[in-house]
């Protein structure tokens, strides 16, 4: 059965290989693009925020290429996604698409997941549903350190290029694994390649952290590849979301790590008693976690007219004079240039930069 | 000198207030309300937000704003969730932390936090909660509390017999609300114009917002039906019928009626109101529309407002939608 799975950072990568063995063939829609992202929001409502429009170009992309089968997330609020996929639908069945939609609408617990694949593929156990998402996961943990190392090697070498191929690569060589031993073998691969990498250690890059709402900072379309760019410009950016990072706080994995939620409440909590949904604690206690380690700033980026991030971004003004971090928010909608974007990046390197050079001299 | 409560004349103010001014007055503490929304609390509001949030919360934050030096405590209730299938915008969440940060020589906020979804949580447990910071006993609050559910419910029984809100706070409270000038006869029927107007109560019943649209229809002599008079099984069954029910507090209720009107020939028409940059409505909105269009539905007007509206183009698309009503009942094309 072919199923498309929108596009959201490596999320399809991840399942790809993992649900390979129940005879589920994931099709990743072409890279989302300015066409498709047009093409979803002339279908979409005006304010629907960017995420969805972009879902919807994917899915409309798919199903022009022949995929019967959807497979997405839901959610029970209060965010705006949990009910994207319902208007997602009625949209294409008023276009005249004829599918079929599996929705996970309870991502959260193991037993809707599980249904979820049942849907798609026929009678799976709820062990074989558990050991799939357990396969998500480690791959989902591994292509989360190739970015890692990314985000570390990109401002210290002058291989740009060949650093970004390497990352592809890497990717690559992760989405053709399908069992976990494949997957050590691409682990022990790729951990040799990346060492031929050369740094340059008298290089002292800026740090930056990257906060906001989940698919915006994932989704290397959504947010114009920001990572990369900042890179380039000589910034190591540290993501304060992670996809392997959201299955683990919900399925304990791996009980050695810290359960994220549980973390980044306590620490938004002098300012922002209960989590506004979505992602706002997490951005409220990043920033302050990223502002205590000595970061040199903090970018925020958001779907124009996100409701948690939002609240977030009010309190992130109390939060900047608190702690003394400069904050850049970016709210991106389809109307976006990225011109505009880069130079409001650049301008704000640029401040940051001489700020710290200041500092040090 | 009895305690002052400042209580900002939006939001949730257009279906809880029975509720909470009762609470207070019955401990004893006086209510401080903010004026009716003028162009000039807008723009206050407006100061003290960030520009993408919707109407009704800069509103809000213009009214907290008039009632800063007036009050000793200000309510601001967390509303999370009052039902099981339903919360509320994820921005109501974070108010009082909003209104922290926006206001920071503001009094101190009462901000109990209403969450049935949560671990044991009750709201006569946060009643409880609540009178206990402003110095009040359990078993005063409980029976505050106890009087307080009284004129709720009187509110209620008064809206489903067909009074709007605002007519029923103006004869509870003598409040001036500027939307209804007279006394209208709601029982009548017959030859009579009905509309439903669907939208979120403060977004409907505020004067600024919906610029006044209650009073215009009214003067039309139009008969209304909004959101709060519809009774909750009829948004259960309308939910059922869902793929997915809605899981907004008063997006259930939009959703639900706008779906028994569209299908049921009861009302002429359906006005559904929505704010720019309002989360759900951008999401339900579309769904409404949608359904509107698939066969033979009632005739559904959707407006959206923001604080650049202008209100002679809503005149002039209210007046075409209800020529349209007219000439439609002329032909006989409605049942009614």
């Amino acid at each position: 059965m072919k199923v498309v799975i929108p596009h959201m950072g490596q999320l399809d990568i991840a399942c790809r290989g993992a649900l390979r063995g129940l005879g589920i063939e994931v099709v990743s829609p072409p890279r989302s693009s300015n066409v498709s992202l047009k093409l979803g929001a002339r279908h979409s409502p005006e304010l629907a925020c960017l995420p969805f429009k972009v879902n919807l170009g994917n899915f409309i992309d798919a199903l022009n290429d022949g995929t019967k089968m959807i497979m997405t997330a839901g959610g029970c609020g209060p965010c705006r996604f949990g009910y994207y996929s319902i208007l997602q639908e009625r949209i294409l069945q008023d276009m005249g698409y004829r599918f079929e939609m599996v929705r996970a609408d309870e991502p959260d617990r193991l037993a809707n997941l599980a249904k979820t694949l049942k849907d798609a593929s026929g009678a799976i156990s709820k062990f074989t549903a558990y050991k799939t998402v357990y396969f998500i996961y480690k791959r989902a943990d591994f292509l989360d350190r190739i970015i890692k190392w990314g985000h570390f090697l990109r401002p210290r070498t002058s291989e740009g290029n060949k650093l970004s191929k390497l990352c592809d690569d890497a990717i690559a060589m992760v989405d053709k694994a399908s069992s976990l031993k494949e997957l050590r073998q691409v682990k022990k691969k790729v951990k040799l390649l990346f060492k031929d990498i050369r740094i340059d250690n008298a290089k002292k890059p800026v740090r930056l952290g990257l906060v906001g709402e989940f698919f915006m900072v994932v989704e290397p379309f959504a947010n114009m590849d920001i990572e990369r760019k900042l890179g380039s410009m000589g910034v190591e950016v540290t993501r304060g979301v992670w996809l392997s990072d959201w299955i683990n706080d919900r399925f304990r994995f791996n009980p050695f790590k810290r359960n994220q939620i549980k973390l980044v409440n306590r620490i938004a909590r002098p300012y922002l008693k209960y989590p506004a949904g979505g992602e706002s604690a997490n951005t409220i206690a990043r920033t302050i976690m990223f502002a205590k380690k000595g970061y040199d700033g903090v970018i925020h980026i958001r779907p124009f007219s996100c409701m948690p991030e939002l609240v977030a971004q009010k309190i992130l003004t109390k939060v900047e004079k608190d702690y003394n971090i400069p904050i850049l928010t970016l709210s991106v909608d389809e109307h976006s240039s990225e011109v505009g974007f880069d130079t409001r990046l650049e301008a704000f390197v640029d401040m940051l930069v001489r700020k710290r050079d200041k500092r040090l001299a | 000198m009895a305690l002052k409560i400042g209580i900002p004349r939006a939001l949730y103010y257009h279906k809880f207030y029975p509720l909470w001014h009762t609470f207070f007055t019955e401990l004893g503490a006086e209510v401080a309300l903010s004026p009716v929304t003028d162009r000039n609390i807008l723009k206050r509001g407006s100061d003290a937000t960030l520009d993408e949030f919707c109407l009704p919360i800069k509103v809000f934050f213009g009214h907290i704003n008039t009632i800063l030096k007036k009050a000793d405590f200000l309510f601001i209730p967390r509303l999370i969730s009052t039902e099981k299938e339903a919360y509320y915008c994820p921005q109501f969440f974070g108010l009082p932390d909003m209104v922290r940060v926006a206001f920071p020589d503001s009094p101190p906020i009462l901000e109990p936090t209403f969450n049935v979804k949560g671990k044991g949580a009750t709201i006569e447990g946060v009643f409880i909660e609540l009178g206990k910071s402003i110095l009040k006993g359990k078993s005063e609050s409980l029976s505050a509390y106890k009087k307080a559910l009284d004129a709720q419910a009187g509110f209620y029984s008064m809206i489903a017999e067909g009074t709007i809100p605002p007519d029923v706070f103006k004869k509870l409270y003598n409040n001036p609300l500027t939307s209804v000038k007279k006394e209208k006869d709601y029982g009548r029927t017959g030859s009579q114009t009905t509309i439903a107007l669907l939208g979120h109560p403060y977004n409907i019943y505020d004067p600024l917002v919906s610029m006044n649209i209650i009073k215009k229809l009214m003067d039309r002599n139009i008969r209304l039906i909004t959101t709060e008079m519809v009774c909750d099984d009829i948004i259960d069954a309308e939910m059922k019928r869902l793929r997915k029910p809605v899981y907004w507090a008063s997006g259930r209720e939009i959703v639900g009626a706008a779906n028994h009107f569209l299908d049921s020939k009861g009302v002429d028409g359906i006005i559904f109101i929505g704010a720019f940059h309002c989360g759900p409505d951008s999401l339900l909105k579309a769904l409404i529309e949608r359904e509107a269009q698939s066969g033979d539905k009632t005739a559904l007007l959707s407006l959206s407002f923001d604080e650049h509206s202008g209100e002679a183009g809503m005149i002039t698309r209210l007046e075409a939608f209800l020529d349209m009503l007219e000439i439609k009942k002329r032909r006989g094309l409605t049942a009614s």
